[in-house]
């Protein structure tokens, strides 16, 4: 992980507010314990856009928790949302469960990323810190892991295309 | 080949262009071919990459890109009354004007072939004869019958693949090679239109079936307009002009851009050509334009002088008249079940039920057809992004629905207006030539097709058990041509047109235009290529008998 992701993560994991696309400084130097934590929790959150299901893989399957996110089309990268929407995800983790998201079950973990991307569910309570802001990281961060999985060659198998040819009905040359 | 050798040079290697090229240098002659883009390598394809749908194309103006030979300009007002009658969703209530004019099309050694999808269709002898069977449009200088031997020929030199029978054209021998098997969407598309009893054909391609030359056969991967990946599609560049340069008559030069023509009295003396910054005069014993229908036109206008002021060809003030733009409308639906609508021929199958107009209803001659194969529909990331949410559900949403989602298309011919032209603009490219304003509007028996095509769409969605996701796209509100035509058509009476039925140029001794510009008409709803071609292989052998 390169230090400017590791730096975002660690802030918005310790909760700091990145609300507005502020990072308040966060200490370079970190326990294992602490940097496991923070990859669990960024896993977590690429473990819940796109999961692995039955013997398909899912985003962690397929590496791009060991990439920095990009969005393929610009380029531009997306930590800084990515902050965004892990701080988000551990607020509304410890509201309504008290626990952090990375060790919920994927159906609660589901259930809070889908209440960031809204509408907010009702008789659920949202934590203040979590704004229009956080929902817009969420968007661009599930647009980025979609287009990843999707260009991805296991990730089209999945849903049985093939690039570059997408597996055509069958063609004997006998001319 | 020096230079001054050259007995005919061309100008633009695309559909026209290289069949002349090929069959004038197959005859003997030596050619000399400019093309202002470069050669295509299949292996830059995007589509040999899993990620291709973020690639951008080596070939194609993005939608909406400033185009670099067209000023953007608003287009005509919406005729509300048609837009409403036409069922043009809600665009009626925000539309004022047409969008300004888009155009899309390929540079490159094998123009616009090089995305094309293949559809390889001869006009139906009707087609020939708008004007005194139907009282639209104009009827062409030659027939079907004298057309149909180059047809023959260019099937030939394609390898086109289809199936013979087809009640609604002439008939006609084999195809030089076997038609595909039908997709899945297809066959879906084919048992829905049995449903209103309407027939839906194997489309004849020029996507061989087997192969020829040495190429690989069509693997039907729905990647044409992208560039062939596996050079298998008969685009010219691969189909024409690779076997003619084998013969060392022809030389092409990519890159080279031909930027004014000079005359002594009614004849072209050289070209004036652009290359690498640097600008080259070539002595022209003939000359054949063939750059398409917009820069055909724009060069023979840019090369006005003191014996043509209105530009070579342009005595009695035709020259870039009666534009034809594509007119067609598209329907999005998502089928019941998954169809792989991405796969195979992106246009293996084609509905002509409606193709010979009635006499006495106002509406124009139109063809119908199905195509899952835009990255809307046939690229996963894009079709991922469309779906809502997250998670399984995403993730099952996606296995359910990839591969449902596709585009009805009608498609019908523009009816010539002397109105709808291009003319130059005051704004020069980076050589300094004009670029050009198109100004395009549809009449009645335009919009009433456009309606009728409407009716047949939806349908054809319900027979097929379709949903329709959203409003048609039509090209009224947003012009987004690939067929182009008419701005030096061909016709008997100089008044009236710009050629002769060989592409001579009216009232000049050794020019000729072999591209879609001299087009009359659109063949109501079938794709312009082959005739683009056949024309050309016809102007060839008339240069060919003349020299
Ligand atoms: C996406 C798409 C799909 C299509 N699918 C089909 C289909 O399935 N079937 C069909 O029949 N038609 C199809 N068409 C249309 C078909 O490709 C065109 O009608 C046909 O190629 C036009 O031929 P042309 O010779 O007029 O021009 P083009 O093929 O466009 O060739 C013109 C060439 O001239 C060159 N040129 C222009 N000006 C100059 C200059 N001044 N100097 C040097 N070179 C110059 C250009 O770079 C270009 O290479 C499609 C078009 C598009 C865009
Ligand atoms: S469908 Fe056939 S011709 Fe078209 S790109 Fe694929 S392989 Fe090439």
């Amino acid at each position: 992980m390169n230090r400017d992701r590791r730096l975002l993560l660690r802030a918005s994991a310790a909760g700091a507010l990145i609300g507005a696309g502020e990072v308040r400084a966060a200490s370079d130097a970190a326990s294992p314990e602490q940097a496991d934590r923070e990859s669990a929790l960024y896993r977590s959150v690429l473990d819940t856009l796109v999961p692995a299901i039955g013997d398909s893989p899912g985003a962690l399957a397929i590496g791009l928790g060991d990439v920095p996110l990009t969005d393929p089309g610009t380029g531009n990268p997306a930590d800084r949302h990515m902050a965004r929407v892990v701080f988000a995800a551990q607020r509304v983790a410890g509201s309504w469960h008290g626990e952090p998201f990375a060790t919920l079950d994927l159906e609660r973990r589901e259930a809070i990323l889908l209440a960031i991307l809204g509408p907010w569910p009702e008789g659920r309570q949202r934590p203040a810190e979590v704004e229009v802001a956080h929902r817009r990281s969420l968007q661009f961060v599930r647009k980025v892991v979609l287009d990843r999985f999707y260009t991805h060659p296991e990730g089209q198998a999945s849903i049985g295309y093939h690039a570059p040819w997408p597996g055509g009905y069958r063609v004997q040359d006998i001319g | 080949m020096a230079e001054a050798e050259a007995d005919v040079v061309v100008v633009g290697a695309g559909a026209g262009g290289a069949s002349v090229a090929y069959r004038l240098s197959k005859g003997g002659a030596r050619v000399l071919l400019l093309e202002r883009g470069d050669w295509f390598d299949p292996a830059d394809s995007p589509a040999r990459h899993a990620d291709w749908e973020r690639r951008p194309s080596p070939l194609r103006l993005p939608y909406g890109s400033s185009d670099p030979t067209i000023v953007p300009t608003r287009g005509a007002a919406i005729d509300k009354r048609h837009a409403a009658a036409g069922g043009h969703g809600d665009a009626t209530s925000h539309w004022q004007y047409r969008n300004p004019f888009y155009y899309s099309r390929a540079f490159g050694v094998g123009g616009s072939t090089l995305h094309y999808e293949g559809e390889a269709h001869r006009f139906a002898p009707h087609a020939f004869t708008p004007g005194s069977l139907y009282g639209a449009g104009v009827d062409w200088p030659l027939d079907y019958t004298t057309l149909a031997p180059w047809y023959a020929l260019a099937e030939q030199l394609l390898g086109v693949s289809g199936e013979p029978g087809n009640p609604f054209k002439a008939p006609r021998e084999n195809y030089p090679l076997p038609a595909h098997p039908l997709s899945r969407r297809a066959r879906w598309l084919r048992a829905g239109s049995e449903r209103l009893g309407w027939s839906c054909l194997p489309n004849p391609l020029a996507l061989p079936s087997r192969s020829i030359d040495g190429r690989s056969p069509c693997m039907h991967s729905g990647h044409c307009v992208r560039g062939c990946p596996f050079g298998a599609k008969s685009s010219v560049d691969r189909a024409l002009l690779a076997p003619a340069l084998r013969d060392g008559r022809l030389e092409i030069r990519p890159r080279m851009r031909a930027i004014r023509l000079e005359t002594r009295g009614d004849r072209i003396t050289r070209v004036i050509c652009r290359q690498d910054g640097k600008t080259f005069a070539i002595p022209a014993p003939v000359t054949v334009l063939a750059g398409g229908a917009v820069e055909t036109p724009r060069l023979l206008l840019a090369s006005e002088d003191g014996a043509h002021p209105n530009g070579i060809g342009n005595t009695h003030d035709q020259l870039g008249r009666n534009f034809l733009e594509t007119v067609f409308l598209s329907l999005p639906i998502e089928a019941e079940q998954p169809i792989e609508s991405w796969k195979g021929p992106p246009l293996d199958v084609r509905i002509w039920d409606f193709n010979r107009p009635d006499p006495a209803d106002g509406i124009h001659g139109f063809t119908l057809s199905a195509s899952g194969a835009t990255s809307r529909y046939q690229g996963p990331a894009t079709v991922a992004n469309r779906i809502s949410g997250i998670g399984r559900a995403h993730r099952l949403a996606m296995r359910e629905r990839f591969g449902r989602g596709l585009s009805l298309v009608a498609v019908t011919d523009h009816q010539p207006h002397p109105d709808n032209r291009l003319t130059l603009s005051s704004r020069l490219d980076e050589d300094g030539v004009p670029k050009v304003i198109v100004r395009s509007d549809y009449g009645e028996r335009d919009l009433a097709t456009l309606s009728a095509m409407e009716v047949r769409l939806r349908e054809l969605a319900d027979a097929c058990g379709a949903r329709v996701t959203a409003a048609p796209f039509s090209s009224y509100f947003q012009p987004s041509a690939t067929h182009v035509g008419g701005t030096c058509r061909m016709g008997i009476d100089p008044g009236q047109s710009v050629t002769d039925n060989r592409g001579r140029v009216h009232g000049m001794e050794n020019l000729y235009i072999a591209d879609g510009s001299v087009l009359p008409g659109q063949g109501m709803g079938d794709s312009p290529s082959l005739t683009i071609q056949a024309l050309g292989l016809r102007t060839a052998d008339a240069i060919l008998g003349r020299y």
